[in-house]
């Protein structure tokens, strides 16, 4: 590829980087790559804790460390390795993204050669990506060849997953589909087969994989016509509605999925109908319905119940599929153990989003607090402090509520939750997120445009506290109740010096408005 | 500056307002009498929705103080709140809610509500009742926004470029609700636009904005009455200048171009040597927001 063709490319390849550079949203970025290089050291760190503990004397201690140490940095890195090519793959979905913006049908149209330019950048971004993957991995597992038929076909496969979203759900049914082959009587007898083909004719299939990738890869960038406009409606309507659904905004699409999105504001419009039809209804209480679906208290009841219900029905398809599969109950039960613990930063999401919700509402607020009788300065910042706090306890309770009934159904299903120790991982995330609730007090007059980072904070704080929960409760050997009180105790220290903080900063609403 | 007397519905002292080391406005004065009407003029960036903003106390000053019917305006009480109508730039707000829900939800807070003017207006420009507010059109959005700053009937209602999303029809409509709210009800009205067509239907008074400060403040038809512009020899202009001591407003290389005079409505059209021509309010707004 000659050089003028690799700088005309250039502006297409790079305006994701700039895009973020722009909006100063480079944190993220920081973050992954900080965590990169932090996780395996504090999996070294954590490793060697436990072997050093596990052996009595120093020297025996040392001796043991520098044995396992040497395993250990190899697993350290091969840590690294992984997450750096869970970047790489990151990176490539975000371009993908991007290429597909910039293929609009006017541009299309009008611009010379800019479908070919972005076919081009698209498969200069994949041979990249996937040259780097398979380098990461290959360097660490080996199997080069193997690796560049599983990460380039992968790669295309994720491209067209950001041009038709529905394709993700492959994603959510995969490890049931695996499971369901792995026990199937041919299962092994078809693995075998691969095998055997693979050995016997290696360079073909590649040959085959990465014609059929690159096939496909081009078909993704449309030039113009009747076809590519609706496709590009489609995709902008698809925008729209995300952006409406972070508005908490009740859905512009039509059809089955406007109706599936209707359901989960329902609950809000019926308040809104029950408060502005009673005369006693407090002021506060219509403010805080003024300030959207996704900052009210109705989001995070819809999401703890949409939640349940879901999972409820997931257990009656587990159970009745467990006439016709047998492995299914048992597997079944497994992934319920899981979502006890995976499901609550879900239903918790409502309530952590409210910097987003008030930052994208701030030009509603300019109305609401010149209407009369809405509170004003302080009092205004506490009482949507109290509102906010409602809401998250809320949702933390539903999460606590909703975590038991997955782990009933886990246990009804005959998996011990306890023997996996995920009781324990179950326990230490309903106290980790305890502190969050701090996070719903800030000077919300000066809070920026989220970034992706600044919704991870409270994650991360969530996971701390976790840590150091399963450490001084597992390593430390402290009775639970004196880790559950110090956390409780640290909360209320924390939320009262937030809390101080707030009530010295300007009015709460319109948020933003000082950032 | 005079302090705000019963008459005065506004007034701004030495207002200063930032935003990092860009200083928007720096020590803005200014004030309203009730039942003025004024447009607000300024060139793009030239910080016209950040006074609005000031003013309206959604916006703390860096320094300076503003007062709305007498009270500073980050303690106004609820019955100031109530005489206060706003239709702010951007008119794509609580899309979530109906045009019924969002007026039913104002109407919740206000002691007063003129129902008959929601519905005339809502039948007379066509607005969906029932239709989501992010499904109605630009112009529908912003008509819908008029109605809600209407509804309570406000003394003082703040418009930041309310017509920008308005065809002529919706506009002369717009124009004509304004004029009937000033003669029933002698509302204050500050509004910013850009189509200066409209101010001179509608306005009684212009301010001009520039540099952080309000330029110049005047009744519309005492400024295009009092201003000329002026062409021929740059000595010879000068010294028309001077024998009619007249005020330079704008200048091209030191000479007057624009200029302003009490008697500059009798000066004679032309001179042998100078010309002298009325001036439009557009003119005077490329003139005095330069």
């Amino acid at each position: 590829m000659n050089s003028s063709l690799l700088s005309s490319l250039q502006p297409m390849l790079a305006a994701p980087w700039h895009q973020r550079r722009n909006t100063g949203s480079m944190g993220t970025l920081v973050f992954v790559v900080g965590l990169m290089l932090i996780a395996p050291l504090a999996l070294l760190g954590m490793a060697l804790h436990a072997t050093i503990g596990a052996r009595d004397g120093l020297a025996g201690a040392v001796m043991d460390a520098s044995v396992a140490t040497t395993h250990l940095l190899a697993s350290a890195a091969n840590v690294s390795v992984c997450i750096a090519a869970l970047l790489v793959l990151g990176w490539w979905a975000l371009l993908v993204s991007n290429l597909l913006d910039q293929n609009r049908p006017v541009l299309a149209s009008l611009v010379p050669q800019h479908p070919a330019r972005l076919r081009a950048a698209l498969f200069v971004a994949w041979a990249g990506s996937t040259a780097a993957i398979v380098g990461l991995l290959s360097s660490r597992f080996g199997a080069p060849r193997a690796c560049l038929v599983i990460t380039a076909p992968a790669l295309v496969f994720l491209a067209v997953s950001v041009r038709w979203p529905l394709l993700w759900l492959g994603g959510v049914f995969a490890p049931l589909m695996v499971k369901g082959a792995m026990e199937w009587d041919g299962g092994s007898d078809l693995v075998e087969r691969v095998a055997a083909q693979w050995s016997a004719q290696p360079r073909s299939i590649t040959v085959t994989a990465l014609a059929a990738s690159i096939v496909l890869l081009a078909a993704l960038i449309q030039s113009g016509g009747r076809q590519h406009v609706a496709s590009d409606a489609a995709r902008r309507t698809r925008i729209e509605r995300f952006r409406m659904q972070a508005r908490g905004a009740k859905p512009v699409a039509a059809g089955r999925a406007g109706l599936f999105e209707n359901l989960l504001v329902r609950p809000y419009y019926a308040w809104l109908r029950r408060a502005l039809a009673r005369p006693g209804t407090s002021v506060v209480e219509r403010l805080m319905l003024g300030l959207g679906p996704g900052v009210h208290w109705t989001a995070s009841l819809t999401a703890v119940v949409g939640t349940a219900a879901a999972v409820v029905v997931a257990f009656a398809l587990v159970d009745a599929g467990g006439l016709f599969f047998h492995w299914l109950p048992e597997f079944g039960g497994h992934v319920f153990v899981g979502a006890a613990v995976g499901l609550v930063p879900g239903v918790l999401s409502p309530a952590l989003q409210v910097q987003a919700r008030l930052h994208q509402t701030r030009r509603e607020q300019d109305l609401l607090v010149l209407l009369p009788g809405v509170p004003r300065g302080a009092a205004l910042s506490r009482r949507l402090g109290w509102q906010l706090t409602g809401h998250y306890v809320l949702a933390w309770a539903g999460g606590c509520l909703l975590m038991q009934l997955c782990l009933a159904l886990a246990r009804s299903l005959g998996v011990n939750d306890a023997a996996h120790g995920m009781l324990d991982l179950a326990r230490w995330t309903v106290v980790g997120m305890l502190p969050v609730v701090a996070f719903q007090w800030r000077a919300w007059a000066r809070a920026k445009a989220p970034s992706g980072l600044g919704g991870l904070v409270p994650l991360v704080v969530c996971g701390i506290v976790m840590l150091v929960t399963a450490m001084t409760t597992k390593i430390g050997d402290w009775p639970e109740s004196t880790v559950v009180g110090t956390v409780l105790a640290v909360t209320l220290a924390w939320g009262v010096l937030r809390w101080r903080r707030m009530a010295g900063e300007p009015a709460a609403l319109p948020a933003s408005r000082l950032a | 500056m005079s302090s705000p007397t019963n008459d005065t519905c506004l007034t701004l002292q030495g207002l200063d307002v930032a935003f990092g080391a860009q200083r928007v406005l720096q020590g803005l004065d200014w004030s309203l009498p009730t039942g003025q009407v004024v447009g607000l003029l300024g060139r793009n960036g030239a910080g016209k929705t950040t006074l609005i903003e000031a003013l309206l106390g959604l916006r703390e000053p860096d320094a300076g103080t503003a007062l709305l019917f007498g009270q500073p305006v980050a303690q106004l009480s609820d019955a100031a709140r109530a005489r206060i109508g706003y239709v702010p730039q951007r008119s794509d707000l609580f899309e979530w809610l109906t045009a019924d829900q969002l007026l039913a939800y104002f109407r919740s807070f206000y002691p007063r509500w003129n129902t008959a003017k929601v519905d005339g207006l809502m039948s007379r420009w066509d607005i969906a009742r029932d239709k989501p507010i992010s499904k109605l059109s630009g112009g529908q959005q912003q008509r819908l926004s008029i109605v809600r700053a209407l509804a309570h009937d406000p003394e003082l209602l703040v418009l930041d470029e309310p017509v920008a999303s308005l065809d002529p029809a919706g506009r002369r409509d717009f124009l004509s609700e304004l004029v009937e709210q000033v003669v029933d009800r002698r509302t204050t009205i500050v509004f910013s636009t850009h189509i200066l067509s409209d101010l001179e239907r509608v306005a009684l008074d212009v301010a001009f904005l520039t540099g952080g400060r309000i330029a110049l403040h005047a009744p519309l038809d005492e400024l295009l009455e009092s201003s000329v512009r002026l062409g021929g020899v740059p000595a010879d202009i000068r010294r028309f200048v001077d024998e009619h001591q007249l005020q330079a407003v704008s200048r091209a290389a030191g000479v007057p171009v624009i200029a302003r005079g009490r008697d500059a409505a009798s000066l004679p059209r032309a001179t042998s040597t100078v010309s002298v021509d009325p001036v439009t309010l557009e003119d005077l707004f490329l003139a005095l927001t330069a």
